[in-house]
């Protein structure tokens, strides 16, 4: 059995047998159009990094795949193979009610002192109605509010380039998630959020 | 109006450069002229010399526009300006001039976004139909995609330019903006990669850390090695953020336009991507990926035949207008 799954933009997810069960193997390839020193240490420093957040994720309450294996030599994470559908597909055909999952799980991390750095709606499998975060090649470890908005601010602009005929709805969505796990905080941390879309090139106000 | 070969006058007046270009309905460029302010050597774009300059070759570049497209001002059909975002006092000279025209020849007068004409005569020129667009200059360093008639972000610098990034970076070694040319030199020369701050967050890159520490080792390390690290890893982060546009679009082709579409580097690294995830690369002739009258030109025309122009009067500009704020008719 082995079935190329996803080609992604920094790696390849397989799946494969491992130890005699279905795993997912994400090798990040290299990139031959980064100079060799830069590309080496990012993969490295990403699949360390993303190794390690998934189990601590998980720790902070939300469903990550399990790590079976890290092949550090080979950039590889061999992991749990979740089945189902990404959240980008499922908005993609008009479903937009797991945003407010979403919105939570971000603000289960945060709470927990994780950002995750890369909140697209392709990183979010919805598996027997669980919802599953994925790719957390560009998480942080931080309590920092800015970081915190940059997830949200993240969030935000997929979701108006890539839906923008549900945007409001869906974005609406994730931050009434997000204020159910966070509280008060959330005012906050959207608040900022704001502010860094008002710092991006040539804004001049206005954010719903 | 359909059917019928019309002209449309561009004049683009954003930031260091004034042009003008006579374009036609059927996206034939006539005539493109231009001259490119130059601030003193470690400075940049100073905004009132720069309007000083625009003002000073304003006719001359207009003249010249005519008589290279062989017409005369009453033949053109309409007159298109660039009404932001940019410097004010340079966006004025182009509005004046455009609306001088306007209001003395009675012609139709179109307002236009600068940004909107890099991507538009980028598709034009280089036929691409759907793209994902990188935008890179020194105003914008952003990934856009178009969708339900605009052109939406899908990423963006948090902070500067890459433009920016090698302006101040060139600025601080004596250089005269635009300095991406100057860097490009330095850069081939450079033998060892320097580590410096490389952030992606998403799809969103940041420069500003980058540029702090490349300017604090000026000095500390071989001014060549130092333009060459600063190029790999800016680049290398557009080129991850621009593959991972396409990865998540599963668009098949990706445009590159604006100043930095000029660097060599860029190009080469963008080409891989492209391999990478069975994309084809479009990259406009090198004379039009910086600002130039037809940018405007083209998107003016675009907007004259989905019936928008407005009166002389009406002429706004706008300093600040983001991409996403343009309706885009025929792109819906």
């Amino acid at each position: 059995m082995e079935k190329l799954i996803k080609k992604g933009a920094e790696a390849e997810v397989w799946l494969r047998s491992w130890m005699g069960i279905p795993a997912v193997y994400k090798v990040r390839k290299q990139r031959r159009y980064m100079i060799q020193d830069l590309d080496e240490l990012l993969r490295r420093q990403r699949t360390v990094k993303e190794a390690k957040i998934l189990v601590e994720a998980r720790k902070a309450g939300i469903y990550t795949p399990t790590v079976y294996f890290v092949d550090l030599n080979n950039s590889t994470i061999i992991m749990q193979y979740v089945k189902g559908n990404n959240m980008r597909k499922l908005l993609k055909e008009g479903i937009n009610k797991p945003c407010f999952g979403l919105g939570r799980i971000l603000a289960t991390l945060h709470l927990a002192g994780i950002v995750h750095g890369d909140p697209t709606t392709s990183n979010f499998i919805i598996s027997d109605s669980k919802i599953y975060a994925i790719d957390f090649g560009l998480s942080v470890h931080s309590s920092d509010i800015e970081d915190k908005a940059v997830d949200i601010h993240l969030v935000k602009e997929i979701l108006s380039a890539d839906i923008p005929e549900m945007f409001d709805e869906s974005f609406g969505l994730v931050k009434e998630g997000y204020a159910s796990v966070a509280g008060k905080d959330a005012e906050h941390i959207i608040e900022r959020a704001k502010t860094i879309e008002l710092r991006g090139r040539y804004a001049r106000g206005q954010w719903g | 109006m359909q059917g019928k070969n019309i002209t449309m006058l561009g004049i683009e007046s954003t930031a260091h450069t004034f042009g003008a270009a006579i374009v036609t309905s059927e996206g034939r460029i006539l005539s493109d002229v231009k001259e490119v302010y130059r601030g003193a050597n470690g400075s940049g774009i100073h905004p009132a010399e720069a309007s000083q300059h625009h003002a000073i070759y304003a006719s001359r570049v207009l003249k010249q526009a005519l008589s290279r497209a062989g017409i005369r001002m009453e033949d053109v059909d309409a007159i298109s300006y660039s009404a932001g975002p940019g410097l004010g006092p340079c966006l004025r000279v182009g509005a004046v001039v455009a609306r001088s025209l306007s209001s003395y020849f009675s012609k139709p007068l179109v307002p236009v976004n600068h940004a909107v004409g890099h991507i538009e005569l980028g598709c034009l020129l280089s036929k691409a139909s759907d793209p994902v667009c990188l935008l890179v200059s020194g105003g914008h360093t952003a990934l856009l995609c178009s969708s339900m008639g605009k052109w939406r972000f899908f990423g963006e610098t948090l902070d500067i330019t890459v433009g920016q990034l090698f302006d101040q970076f060139g600025r601080a070694l004596n250089f005269s903006s635009p300095c991406g040319p100057e860097i490009e030199k330095l850069a081939n020369k450079g033998k060892k990669y320097i580590a410096l701050p490389y952030t992606v967050k998403g799809n969103d890159m940041s420069f500003s850390g980058l540029l702090t520490s490349a300017k604090r080792m000026i000095g500390r390390y071989d001014v060549e090695d130092l333009a060459y690290s600063l190029q790999e890893t800016s680049f290398s982060m557009l080129c991850e953020v621009t593959e991972r546009a396409l990865a998540f679009t599963e668009k098949k082709e990706l445009l590159v336009v604006g100043g930095v579409a000029a660097n060599k580097r860029l190009a080469e690294m963008l080409e891989q991507v492209c391999k990478r995830q069975e994309a084809t690369l479009f990259v406009p002739p090198v004379e039009f990926s910086g600002d130039c009258g037809s940018q405007i030109a083209w998107v003016g025309m675009m907007h004259f035949q989905n019936g928008y122009s407005v009166k002389p009067e009406d002429g706004f500009v706008r300093q600040r207008w983001r991409v996403d704020e343009v309706q885009i008719p025929w792109r819906s």
